[in-house]
């Protein structure tokens, strides 16, 4: 019994001797917080004011083009879904009259001016609209073409009521980045930190715009972007004959940068 | 009937042994050591502390696009003095400091993420662990002081700060890895560390992007003084 107690002993000093041990002695803890806000902006180079004056024929015609006239680019945590809209302080979808040209006005004038004769181009394509269905197109990259009815509503502004403004326009529309849908979305980024080529880069936008009157004064161009949808050009809308009365007439344009929904 | 007697005692200290390591690798979730249950070789270093200078809470807020991609960095806002009396017991007696990353178990959190505390959105994925860079240093010093580090992102992964298992590296040598008895009070530069914390959610290209979702996040950095041997 002597023995078998001195060599349980012996291997209990032989396991001892072989493991190594550790002990807390103490601790000190450090609590990090992070606070990640949701980032979107969107930085513009635009005078606040485009003018457009129609005083000449030839400008009737053919319109006036603003080439380059607003810059935009993206910067955005989140992801994000870029449009235009169109919209007037008479919350319905014509321009604002500031003043009327002569004492009386024809019969046939007309001062409900749709928003949608304002004509933009982008210098690059949505690059993420394939939800967008049933609408002439799914963004203003097409070039400005001729002034003909086949034409109507290609680059013709998205417009929205003082109700519905901050709504993003539905599948139907048109956006410069993203879609109505969820899947359709410009990813976080910023154009500080990517490819800023114009035409390359989901970040950053070059805008034109144009204004085709028409002779007589009708406004052809203006047209929703439903492919189905009827012309809002003023014979189309009023009937044959009319035209738009002389005078100043105001819009804004609105550029929403909003997180993808 | 002996033989039978002495093999059951040795069954019973087997066992014992074997519940009473546990170490810190580094490389996996940190392990809370425990007490052996038999006596150590060294004894314990009554009285060791850490003193932490600097505020327990350290807060990053990410409001405009710069600090997204350039990052925050936040230095020596943690300052870890030690005081290791004097060992006795065999010369192999040393100690050891380790960090680690904690979430706080999060039954929201999954183990490699930050733990939420409230969401600003809904849209893109929680931080990990990861993403939090840590670098610690001292005048002498320490064996990753250059660089900022990241754990594994994993809920408690740890780094080490002073861990040399094989060597004692005694006060007043001023050597990267002093872990002998010693103090901040006496040896400064080998018993104060400071600590600088960075992050940077949105590194620039070519790295991919993390869309992190907006939210604040939580995780708690645990700073361990223990006794090796």
């Amino acid at each position: 019994m002597k023995k078998t107690i001195k060599s349980a002993t012996l291997v209990i000093a032989m396991f001892a001797g072989t493991t190594a041990f550790a002990q807390m002695q103490d601790e000190k803890n450090v609590t990090i917080t992070m606070d990640l806000q949701p980032i979107l902006q969107l930085d513009m180079n635009t005078p606040d004011h485009i003018d457009f004056v129609f005083d000449q024929i030839p400008e009737y015609i053919g319109g006036i083009t603003k080439y380059g006239a607003t810059t935009l680019k993206v910067s955005s945590t989140v992801d994000w879904d870029l449009w235009a809209v169109g919209t007037a302080t008479n919350g319905g979808a014509f321009w604002d009259q500031q003043a009327k040209y002569g004492v009386g006005s024809g019969s046939l004038s007309d001062d409900q001016i749709p928003l949608q004769a304002l004509e933009l181009h982008q210098n690059g394509p949505n690059n993420h609209d394939a939800g967008q269905i049933g609408g002439i197109t799914t963004d203003y990259s097409t070039a400005f073409a001729l002034p003909l009815p086949a034409a109507a509503g290609t680059n013709c502004i998205y417009a929205a009521p003082l109700a519905t403004l901050y709504t993003s326009p539905g599948i139907t529309e048109k956006y410069i980045n993203g879609g109505k849908l969820g899947s359709d979305y410009g990813s976080g980024g910023s154009y500080l930190t990517t490819a800023t080529a114009p035409g390359v880069s989901d970040y950053y936008y070059i805008i034109d715009y144009r204004i085709v009157p028409g002779l007589p004064a009708i406004f052809p161009m203006a047209k929703g972007n439903l492919a189905a949808g009827v012309a809002l050009d003023l014979v189309t809308t009023n009937g044959p004959g009319h035209y738009a009365q002389p005078g100043i007439y105001t819009m804004d344009v609105k550029y929403i940068l909003m997180e993808n929904q | 009937m002996k033989i039978i007697q002495f093999t059951l005692l040795l069954f019973l200290f087997t066992n014992l042994s074997i519940t009473s390591n546990a170490q810190c690798t580094c490389t996996q979730p940190y392990q809370p050591v425990k007490v052996p249950a038999v006596p150590p070789a060294c004894q314990d270093l009554a009285g060791a502390n850490i003193v932490s200078i600097g505020s327990s809470n350290v807060n990053f807020t990410f409001d405009s696009f710069g600090e997204i991609t350039g990052g925050i960095t936040i230095s020596g806002s943690t300052i870890l003095r030690l005081n290791i009396p004097a060992i006795a017991g065999p010369s192999t007696c040393r100690w050891s400091l380790y960090m680690y990353i904690d979430n706080d178990d999060d039954a929201g959190a999954g183990p490699t993420e930050w733990a939420k505390n409230v969401l600003y959105g809904t849209g893109g994925n929680a931080p990990q662990l990861n993403l939090l860079e840590v670098r610690v240093y001292n005048g002498c010093g320490t064996p990753c002081s250059a660089v900022y580090q990241t754990f594994n992102p994993l809920d408690k992964s740890c780094l080490p700060i002073i861990s040399d298992l094989t060597a004692n590296h005694l006060a007043g040598t001023c050597v990267p890895n002093v872990n002998g008895a010693g103090s901040y009070l006496t040896n400064f530069n080998e018993y104060t560390f400071t600590v600088d914390y960075k992050i940077v959610p949105l590194p620039a290209p070519p790295a991919a992007p993390l869309h992190l979702k907006p939210g604040q996040w939580q995780v708690k950095i645990h700073f361990d003084l223990i006794e090796e041997n």
